[in-house]
């Protein structure tokens, strides 16, 4: 082995250990089984080590090893039976904005300080796990690569060969699925809808009609 | 200097939620946000919406960090896909 090829395997390796974890988890959500997922991170540390030498900023290296794993898996595992397709999308039509804030403010559910809050802190990592795992692949590929692996629109547009505009509504959409898959697992542990839209409103806006506007913290708008 | 504040356009709470996906993702900018900026600093509801979209997003990112799944044998693993790799060539 030469020196140059001794070097670029060592610089792979390192980029290869920092970003496993990330491709591992990536890859867990779009396969069924950790079986699939292991062999579809093998392939694309096999691919990715084939065409290091094209990547030309290393600094970009996490996405390009992002791209080369959902490319892999469109073109190999896509029509696999573990895969669920997009056409297990709820539609567009059903419900485009649901809101598990909304929905708990008009629930029973009762906690100390503010209960919207409190419930988020009650969940658990397998709840949300659980509530991710059943989001549309599509939808889910965007959110995951948003929310949990911190790309930008732009980043992802890349990586799953969609406009900008696309990437932003499918993670608008998969938030609001996500959401109402929670706000059922909220039901299941016996939380109900008390309130009727007439008791409170969909929106409770004082917008300084009322004397008693709380001075609100501005630090969530810088 | 009240004279040099520029005007700012009311928005509603339907408006300012269409917003929020935006705005948390750090997407929404000018005068869309200083709308937004302005509605919420006046409605508690829009407020505790916004401030429960960003805890979730939170929540949701912590998960993803505690949650490693896989073999914790990284390097291993990896030693053996690019050992195969040298294989092959």
């Amino acid at each position: 082995m030469t020196g140059i090829v001794r070097d670029s395997k060592e610089r792979f390796s390192q980029i290869a250990l920092e970003h496993f974890h990330a491709l591992r988890r990536y890859a867990a959500s779009l396969c069924k089984n950790d079986f699939d997922a292991d062999d579809l991170v093998s392939e694309t540390l096999l691919k990715g080590y084939q065409h290091f030498s094209k990547l030309r900023n290393t600094s970009k290296a996490k996405s390009w090893l992002f791209s080369i794993l959902h490319n892999q898996f469109i073109n190999e595992y896509r029509y696999r039976k573990h895969f669920i397709a997009i056409e297990n999308d709820p539609g567009e039509s059903e419900e485009p904005d649901f809101s598990l804030f909304e929905s708990l403010s008009k629930s029973d559910y009762v906690a100390n300080g503010n209960p919207e809050t409190r419930f988020l802190q009650s969940l658990t990592n397998i709840e949300i796990e659980t509530a991710i795992e059943q989001l549309p692949t599509d939808y889910k590929a965007a959110f995951i690569l948003c929310d949990m692996e911190d790309f930008t629109y732009a980043e992802i547009a890349t990586m799953l060969s969609i406009p900008v505009g696309t990437v932003r509504s499918r993670i608008a959409r998969a938030r609001s699925i996500l959401q109402k898959q929670l706000w059922q697992q909220a039901k299941e542990m016996g939380i109900k809808t008390s309130k009727s839209p007439k008791d409170k409103p969909e929106y409770t806006c004082t917008c300084g009609k009322e004397e008693d506007t709380v001075r609100l913290n501005s630090e969530l708008l810088k | 200097m009240n004279a040099l504040r520029k005007k700012i356009n009311e928005i509603n709470c339907e408006e300012a939620a269409r917003r929020f996906n935006d705005f948390i993702d750090n997407y929404l900018k000018g005068t869309a946000k200083e709308e937004l900026a302005h509605h919420i600093e006046n409605c508690r509801h829009c407020f505790d919406r916004l401030e429960f979209e960003i805890l979730l997003k939170t929540k949701i990112a912590s998960v993803a960090k505690e949650t490693v799944q896989g073999s914790d044998d990284v390097k291993n693993k990896i030693y053996s896909i690019l050992s195969k790799m040298q294989k092959d060539e």
